[in-house]
């Protein structure tokens, strides 16, 4: 895992305005899709936007609650150099309301 | 002198059915084997060796002595030295074991016991094995003549270190109390007797009982010295007179004659009319029965019965003689009453006239016609029908736990006997067997870590947030190879694979700290996200091994998820050969768990609400559905979950949601059957089939239209 500048997050309106910078880090991630699939938080702690509680708590709760997150397999699959038969690419970050 | 030699009763087993015993009988000295060969026994030698014995065959003799002979035979065996690096082989000879046969009896229950205990012990090598050991000897640092006697003694010792053998046999002894045949054979003395002729087909082990007070030393069982059981069968149980008439024929008639009185409980004696004088009569039909003797005649019984019948105009009296032979139904007694000589005694008048009409003349036609009827149904009604039941219910188990099936009854006048030959389950021996055995799983280090998920399950109108916990851990798995009639010392290779990859084999001598195998692009798989199913990573999985003797223990690693690989033993046997007959390579397939998540009890009810509405539909229509031979590999509660799997996965729109959470409540299950599955067995790639009937379909599409109904209204 690459070493990142730090982005400053200290509301939830913080951290939809970094979601370009979000995307391009994690994009240039081995599997960054797929990481951000298995655990966000820890995604975006990773990239550099380690988020405080409330903020991590307003996107758990606006993206549906905890979907049941877990770093036992997010940690195995960062640490995996190999290539892996599912590939995941994100476009977007936040659920956008209409 | 008959079996009884004197005594009231007679229990007798023969060679064959003493041989089904011990066929039948798991043995602590055969390694909790029974006696059936071929079979193999490890027992410890002289010196910290260890003497594998493949014993091919096996016989037994009943001595006259009271003792019982064993002799193996064995080859093919070994002597290993592991501390010396050795292992003589091929060994072969006779073992002979000597064992006194005594009796254990007691109040509520007795035995037949065989004194391994106390047993003599001999060894006999052949020339070639005699050989080998003495001129390895000075190898293990001892003599020669050490050597061999050191072996026979620690053969001896083991021998004479396991429990006796006991023969459990239907017998209570109670020295002071009445002896009965019912509702079990109770004695007041028990002798046993071994009845040892030199031909196998005669020996036989005898069991002499005394019911009656005052006959506990009466007969001498010393006299016999020869078995009595018929050849095909292998009991025989034999009643004196006085035993038979005392506990099944008298009962028998008390509980007759009372049924005839319309009593429920059998006559008392002082009721019943006696065999000789006329201290009791009984009157039934309206004939006076004054006198009733039972008698054990030449292959059938007799009744001797004396009546008196008085007619208007006459008084008959006479003594009827009547024979019951007694036929097998399979395992029934069936009576068959005759009636034999009748003397009559007939008094009347020579012309009476009753009401104006002449009754009698001197016609014998009519007073004989007149005085068999009599005669003929009292016989039928009071004695034949009762007897058959009670003789069944008189005849003891052989064994506890097996039956019987009658052969045969013999009737003497000195005797009455069953002989039956015992239905006894006879384990198959074992054959040659190699097999990689599960010995133990362990967790090592297990951490537990709450969560809560927020989803709303497939038969629900709202998201609920549910607690769970995920267990996150290592593993340590034990397999040890076993083998069976295989000659020894083995040579053991184990080998790892996964994910289609190529046997690794696990090496014994790591030259630096613990040896490892790393197992690379191994598919693992996560339960989380929850939401999303779990998810698999491809990874190189490293896995620490260590060897204890013939057992390797694979330890995972932390982080490494769920995932299955096979374990493969290479087996060479004494000869540097892979074993004949066997599976030279068996495998095993191992699913470690190092990721678990157990949902809280609210969600597993939710859940099985949901699963209740699939099962309803299930369970209405037919299924028709193939089920792999892997799939025996589950319980039946596994089982259970698997058949919910594929209704789930064979619902359309519904399914993909209710499988999701299905593979959250039963990760476990599901995990191993991916494990099996991603093993090169072809048999396991059929997969989970199921093949939906119409009538199914159909209902559920009715099931997902009224769910969409019932969403649409909220």
């Amino acid at each position: 895992m690459p070493g990142y500048e730090p982005i400053a997050i200290s509301t939830y309106e913080d951290l939809l305005e970094q979601e370009p910078e979000l995307l391009h880090r994690i994009s240039e991630l081995p599997h960054g899709g797929q990481l951000f699939l298995m655990h966000p938080l820890q995604l975006f702690a990773d990239v550099g936007a380690d988020l405080p509680p409330q903020v991590q708590q307003e996107f758990t709760d606006r993206h549906g609650g905890d979907p049941g997150w877990s770093l036992e397999p997010y940690l195995a699959l960062r640490d995996s150099a190999l290539e892996q038969t599912s590939r995941v690419q994100v476009h977007g970050l936040f659920r956008r309301s209409a | 002198m008959n079996a009884l030699a004197g005594c009231d009763l007679v229990w007798e087993i023969s060679h064959s059915g003493l041989l089904k015993q011990l066929e039948s009988t798991p043995m602590p000295l055969l390694g909790g084997r029974v006696l059936r060969t071929p079979f193999d026994l490890t027992v410890p030698g002289p010196g910290g060796t260890l003497a594998h014995l493949i014993v091919t065959s096996s016989e037994m003799d009943i001595n006259g002595d009271d003792t019982v002979t064993l002799t193996f035979a064995f080859t093919r065996s070994t002597l290993i030295a592991a501390a010396a690096g050795q292992s003589l082989y091929p060994l072969d000879g006779v073992l002979t074991i000597n064992v006194t046969v005594r009796l254990r009896t007691a109040p509520t229950s007795s035995a037949i016991v065989l004194d391994l205990p106390g047993s003599v012990v001999s060894l006999q090598l052949s020339p070639s094995s005699t050989e080998r050991l003495r001129s390895a000897a000075h190898d293990l640092g001892l003599t020669p003549d050490a050597l061999l006697a050191g072996l026979a003694n620690a053969i001896a010792t083991y021998v004479r270190s396991q429990p006796a053998l006991e023969v459990p046999v239907p017998f209570l002894v109670a020295p002071d109390a009445e002896g009965t045949l019912q509702p079990q054979v109770r004695v007041r003395r028990l002798r046993l007797r071994c009845l040892g002729p030199a031909e196998r087909t005669q020996q036989g082990i005898g069991l002499f009982g005394a019911l009656f007070a005052g006959t506990e030393d009466a007969g001498d069982p010393t006299t016999r010295d020869h078995g009595s059981v018929p050849p095909g069968s292998d009991v025989l149980v034999g009643l004196s007179r006085r035993t038979f008439l005392t506990f099944v024929f008298y009962p028998s008639l008390a509980k007759n004659l009372a049924a005839k009185k319309g009593r429920q409980q059998p006559l008392p004696a002082t009721e019943i009319p006696p065999p000789s004088g006329t201290a009791a009569s009984i009157t039934i039909q309206g004939v006076d029965v004054t006198q009733i003797e039972g008698m054990l005649g030449q292959g059938r019984l007799q009744i001797n019965t004396n009546f008196h019948k008085s007619v208007p105009c006459a008084e008959l009296s006479g003594e009827v003689v009547t024979y019951v032979s007694l036929a097998l139904n399979g395992n029934t007694l069936v009576p068959t009453p005759t009636l034999g000589q009748v003397n009559t005694d007939t008094d009347l008048d020579f012309w009476c006239e009753l009401a104006g009409a002449v009754v009698f003349g001197p016609n014998e036609v009519i007073i004989g016609n007149m005085v068999r009827d009599t005669v003929d149904g009292l016989v039928r009604d009071l004695v034949g029908a009762g007897i058959g039941s009670m003789l069944k219910l008189s005849l003891p188990a052989p064994v506890p736990g097996g039956g019987v099936n009658l052969d045969s009854v013999q009737i003497q006048p000195d005797i009455f006997a069953l002989c039956a030959h015992l239905l006894i389950y006879r384990p198959p021996p074992p054959v040659p067997d190699v097999t990689l055995a599960f010995i133990r799983k362990t967790p090592i280090d297990p951490k537990t870590i709450p969560g809560v998920w927020t989803t709303q399950l497939w038969c629900k109108n709202e998201a609920k947030s549910y607690d769970y916990t995920e267990t996150r851990q290592a593993q340590a798995h034990t397999y040890e190879l076993q083998t069976t009639l295989v000659d020894l010392p083995i040579t053991v290779q184990f080998s790892v694979r996964g994910g289609g990859g190529p046997w690794q084999p696990l090496t014994r001598d790591s030259v630096l700290g613990q040896p490892a195998v790393t197992i690379p692009a191994l598919e693992c798989r996560y339960p989380h996200p929850l939401a999303a199913g779990g998810s698999v990573v491809i990874r190189d999985v490293t896995l620490n091994y260590t060897f204890t003797g013939n057992q390797v223990t694979l330890y995972s690693q932390p982080g490494q998820g769920n995932f299955g690989i096979e374990l493969r033993a290479d087996v060479l046997d004494a000869t540097s050969q892979p074993p004949a007959g066997v599976d030279p390579s068996p495998y095993v397939t191992l699913a470690f768990t190092g990721d678990q998540v157990v949902m809280g009890e609210v969600y597993k009810s939710d859940l099985r609400e949901c699963g209740k509405r699939a099962r309803a539909v299930s369970e209405h229509y037919a299924i028709s559905q193939s089920v792999p031979r892997w799939k025996m590999a589950f319980t039946a509660a596994e089982r259970d979950i698997l058949d919910d799997w594929e209704v789930l996965t064979s619902m359309p729109d519904i399914g993909d949601d209710a499988a999701r959470h299905f593979r959250t409540a039963h990760a476990d299950v599901l995990d191993r059957v991916e494990a099996a599955r991603q093993t090169a067995d072809a048999e396991l790639s059929t997969g989970l089939e199921v093949v939906v009937s119409p009538q199914l379909e159909q209902s559920i599409q009715a099931l997902q239209a009224a769910l969409q109904n019932a969403r649409m209204r909220q």
